[in-house]
């Protein structure tokens, strides 16, 4: 019990002091996070507007795909993109095997099919008849597809946010494709299990309660974005 | 200065849709495709719209080609001017009723813009509506904007979707009025899908019948609902009853007319034919329990009671005459002659109610 207590006691210490490492490890998490939903964003819109939108032969397939991708085990994703970027893997020369990128990768491997799968849904929402309503309005395709995607900006924003949920927390792919070395590929999930494994319960309740925060406040961020536009 | 339209649009291991016809542009007038539901109608007007591609044919507006199939040619559904309003409004939920107006209309200067959106809320009675959403609009005043965001742009011709089925029945007769006010002070012509033979009859201009995918039958709506020219058509039309006969004798303009063993009276269209179909409406028969023999009627049925149907204001009557027919009768009459299924009655038509539809052999 005292073990927990200095833990948390030290936890705040760290937090409020500004530690250095902290911060660091913190905005390393949100940088490469933050990236991979970015891209995660534009490929999964993109593929739920195009699955929304078309009729295709093996469409239903696809779709069972990206519901199927919706719950990827991110340690499958990060041994299958270990595989790719191994030296003497099909993406070797790359060089990108333990860098930052490879995590923002991997992570953009595990967000963008959560993004799609609950793009899908949101477009599906929409009525039938919308889409073509839009056109006989004057509208050209384009036009279209952003009208629909401002009409659906709600679920849209709601897809990005489980997205963004799902990269920051998982662990597994950042390790393996990471390494969690300091300084480089250090996140705040790779952080927390070392110092978890080595006894230091301060710093890793010190990150666990940084992620919660950091959690909430993009969640509370975008829920406040999305609650803003509905009165006018 | 007309729309052209001769075309068909084939679905994958489904019906073949085919629309031969033309309306005229700028003037006002309603054509209606009548039909069944899935007889493509929609599908028509999807085609004019540029929202579907038909697989065959051109469709031309005024000279200039919406869609040609053997050369490629198909124009967009922006480029054709064409308003069109869908069954279920389909209104913008996150718009007001002023954004959902001017939507069409958003890349005309801002003056003008509004200028146009306080026009067609006036022409088409939404004041106070401005600010709300689509979620707090009744049925009607949804079909409204829709209209009104359909008119907006000035198009050259409107398609109207099955655009009062959504509604309950006072809120429908209500937009009907006043849609013929409205779009008359226009000069807009309206192609108007409907299965309803209530709004075909009392807004068309023109009625196009279609049945199984083609337009089967054409002229002013009062014309051919009381002219129905095939069997189907004369179901689809309301005709109750619809029975098969054989040519007994020619005598005096009338034919007389052989059915289940009677003897039916009914006025002879000419040419030469051996066996038709008589169609009779259930409004053309009277009912009665022992009246005086002699009557106007040239055809007194003996029969009985089969079937009693309420519906609204009035009452079904199936009658076997030797032959199943139909009646429709107030139901202050049916408690007058306290009819009940088994009851023997007698049937009266008049001669001139039953249209005659040869068979051709």
């Amino acid at each position: 019990m005292d073990l927990i207590w200095e833990g948390i006691k030290e936890a705040l210490r760290l937090l409020f002091t500004l530690d250095r490492e902290v911060l660091s490890i913190t905005a390393l998490s949100l940088a490469l996070s933050g990236l991979a939903t970015l891209a995660s964003l534009v490929m999964g819109v993109g593929l739920g507007l195009v699955l929304a939108l078309n009729r295709f032969p093996g469409k239903r397939l696809v779709i069972s795909l990206v519901n199927t991708g919706m719950g990827l085990p991110p340690v499958v994703v990060g041994l299958f993109v270990s595989i790719l970027l191994w030296r003497n893997g099909p993406l070797g020369m790359l060089h990108l095997l333990y860098t930052p990128m490879a995590i923002v990768i991997a992570q953009t491997v595990i967000a963008t099919p959560i993004i799609a799968g609950l793009s899908l849904a949101a477009l599906q929402q929409l009525p039938p008849d919308l889409r073509l309503q839009i056109l006989t309005l004057g509208a050209t395709r384009r036009q279209m597809v952003w009208v629909l995607i401002k009409e659906a900006r709600l679920p849209l924003l709601a897809a990005v946010m489980a997205g963004f949920g799902g990269v920051i927390s998982e662990v597994g792919a950042s390790i393996m494709v990471g390494g969690n070395i300091k300084g480089s590929t250090r996140v705040l999930t790779t952080a927390t299990v070392m110092e978890t494994s080595k006894g230091n319960f301060d710093i890793a309740i010190a990150l666990s309660v940084i992620l919660l925060v950091l959690a909430f406040a993009v969640n509370a961020a975008l829920t406040h974005l999305q609650q803003r536009r509905r009165p006018r | 200065m007309a729309l052209r339209a001769d075309f068909s649009r084939t679905f994958p291991k489904g019906p073949k849709v085919e629309a031969t016809f033309e309306v005229e542009l700028d003037c006002f007038s309603i054509t209606v495709l009548f039909g069944a539901s899935g007889c493509g109608k929609t599908t028509i007007l999807r085609c004019l719209a540029g929202l579907d591609r038909p697989d065959a044919g051109v469709i031309s507006a005024d000279g200039t080609t919406w869609f040609n199939a053997p050369s490629g040619c198909f124009v967009p559904p922006r480029q054709r001017q064409v308003g069109y309003v869908f069954q279920e409004a389909s209104l913008f939920p996150h718009l007001d009723v002023e954004g959902n107006i001017g939507f069409g209309v958003r890349s005309w200067p801002r003056q003008e813009r509004q200028a146009r959106i306080v026009e067609l809320i006036q022409m088409l009675g939404l004041e106070g509506l401005e600010r709300r959403r689509p979620a707090d609009l009744s049925g009607g005043e949804k079909q409204r904007v829709a209209l009104a965001r359909a008119l907006a742009p000035r198009p050259r011709m409107l398609l109207l979707d099955e655009p009062f089925a959504s509604l309950d029945r006072p809120a429908a007769e209500q937009l009907r009025h006043g849609l013929r006010h409205v779009l008359q002070a226009l000069a807009m012509p309206v192609i108007l899908v409907t299965h309803n033979r209530d709004e075909a009859l009392s807004l068309g201009d023109r009625l196009l019948l279609m049945r199984e995918g083609r337009i089967r039958q054409s002229g002013s709506p009062s014309e051919v609902f009381a002219r129905p020219d095939s069997r189907e058509a004369a179901e689809l039309l309301g005709f109750g009853t619809v029975v098969r006969t054989r040519v007994e004798r020619r005598t005096g303009g009338l034919l007389g007319l052989i059915a289940g063993g009677v003897e039916l009276f009914a006025p002879d269209p000419g040419g030469d034919f051996s066996e038709a179909y008589a169609c009779i409406r259930g409004e053309g028969v009277s009912l009665e329990r022992h009246g005086p023999a002699t009557v106007t009627q040239r055809n007194r049925l003996a029969g009985s009671v089969t079937a009693l149907h309420a519906i609204g204001p009035l009452v079904r009557v199936q009658v076997d005459c030797g032959f199943p027919l139909e009646a429709l009768i107030t139901t202050w009459a049916c408690e007058d002659l306290s009819l009940a299924i088994g009851d023997p009655v007698h049937a009266l038509i008049k001669a001139t109610a039953v249209v005659v539809i040869p068979v051709e052999v």
